[in-house]
């Protein structure tokens, strides 16, 4: 018995000796074959400054007028900057009121940068050469409000003793930065 | 009630796939930001190009408008501002330039003096409207010329000294040609004189030789006859002897 439980234990020490062995062998292989290597890579990008456009609506409409009528300037444009990362100034222009063969002024338009009951005369809108800065302005936009717009109200003066019709006009707003 | 939950459930549907169309498909149009200052010299140019984008994803068809340039200056001669393209189509999702072109005539400018304008990109609305505006959107930039001292010509300056190089060199090939052509004449001439004077020398020595020749005739003959003379009372006395 003592022979065998000899003979058995330095077995069992011999095998735990390659257990041993090999295991140390198989890890430092596997370090050296899966080793891995760090590097850093660095990036840059370049963010520049822009701003865009964008328009509530695409027409508006002052309804049935009669000559020397006059319609408040309160038809709301909304002006945003969606998207961009710079303030915008807000700059307009327009052409004549048109009718087949009739016009009259682009200046019979107003714009203004609040709302008002009444047609103001103060800022008439001008031709596409000398476009008005209306000194509205589109604040930057952030993460959290990456939209922010602004208003612009236009009224109409419709002349008198222009030939009844139906009139339309051209006007362009745009942004600035 | 199934009915009326998949008719709930289609109609959401429909909305959600038309207000994800309404903002995908939407063109929007925008401009690299910052307000420049063109220095430019006086009868000089000067070119910068713009960037616009189309951060949607239908094209814009679009068009340049630029403004007339305005300054404080009295009779001052406006710049001539150019850009090309003045129309055209910023493609989805992308960006285009527009090269503008200023010059600035010499004409009642100087330097120091400012004008101010604007270059707008305006898109080109397909949308109408029957008694009432159109509202057309844009993006615009506000452009600052200012004059500067003119640069000197080194194009007029290159070409004039150009002409005076060209002058002298003419000139001094002219005195060549000039001096090359009379030494020939003169080697002709002096062949020719050459030749005269040989044909005279001949013909004199000639001359000479046939005075010589003659005198030489002549003296031999005086001789001969002296000869004859003195030989015949030698003769005579000969004769005289013989008798």
């Amino acid at each position: 018995m003592n022979i065998v439980e000899t003979r058995l234990r330095s077995f069992f020490a011999i095998m735990a000796s390659l257990l041993v062995v090999s295991g140390t062998l198989a890890l430092a292989l596997g370090s050296v074959a899966f080793a891995t290597t760090t590097s850093n890579v660095t990036a840059n990008v370049a963010v520049e400054s822009v701003c865009y456009i964008g328009l509530s609506t695409n027409a508006i409409s002052f309804g049935s007028l009669y000559p020397t009528a006059q319609h408040a300037d309160n038809v709301i444009v909304t002006d945003s900057d969606p998207n961009g990362n710079a303030a915008a100034n807000v700059i307009v222009f327009g052409g004549n009121w048109i009718s087949g063969l009739n016009s009259f002024g682009v200046s019979n338009t107003t714009w203004s940068a609040t709302s008002s009951n009444t047609f103001l005369t103060t800022n008439p809108l001008t031709t596409s050469t000398n476009p008005t800065t209306t000194g509205i302005t589109i604040a930057t936009p952030t993460t959290s409000a990456n939209d922010p717009s602004n208003s612009i109200y236009f009224g109409l003066n419709v002349p008198g003793a222009i030939p009844a019709g139906t009139y339309t006009q051209t006007i362009v707003v745009e942004n600035s930065c | 009630m199934r009915f009326f939950e998949l008719i709930a459930i289609a109609t959401l549907l429909a909305i959600f796939s038309f207000s994800v169309l309404s903002t995908t498909a939407h063109a929007q149009l925008g401009e690299v930001a910052g307000e420049p200052t063109f220095y430019v010299n006086i009868s000089g140019t000067y070119s910068y190009n713009y960037t616009f984008i189309n951060q949607g994803s239908t094209p814009i068809p679009f068009k340049v408008i630029i403004t007339n340039f305005r300054t404080t200056a009295k009779n001052a001669t406006e710049p001539i501002v150019t850009a090309s393209p003045m129309s055209g189509t910023i493609p989805p999702n992308s960006q285009i330039k527009v090269r503008t072109n200023v010059y600035l005539p010499a004409k009642n400018n100087t330097p120091g003096m400012r004008w101010q304008g604007v270059l707008e990109v305006v898109v080109n609305s397909t949308s109408s409207s029957t008694g009432g505006a159109v509202i057309d959107e844009g993006v615009a930039k506000i452009v600052t010329i200012v004059a500067t001292a003119p640069k000197p010509n080194y194009i007029v300056e290159i070409l004039i000294t150009l002409a005076i190089a060209i002058i002298v060199v003419g000139v001094a090939a002219l005195a060549y040609i000039r001096k090359s052509k009379k030494p020939a004449k003169s080697a002709r001439q002096r062949t020719e004189s050459k030749t005269k004077t040989a044909r005279r020398r001949a013909a004199t020595s000639s001359k000479r030789s046939s005075a010589r020749r003659k005198a030489g005739t002549k003296k031999r003959s005086r001789a001969s006859a002296k000869g004859r003379k003195k030989a015949a009372p030698r003769r005579k006395k000969g004769s005289s002897s013989r008798r």
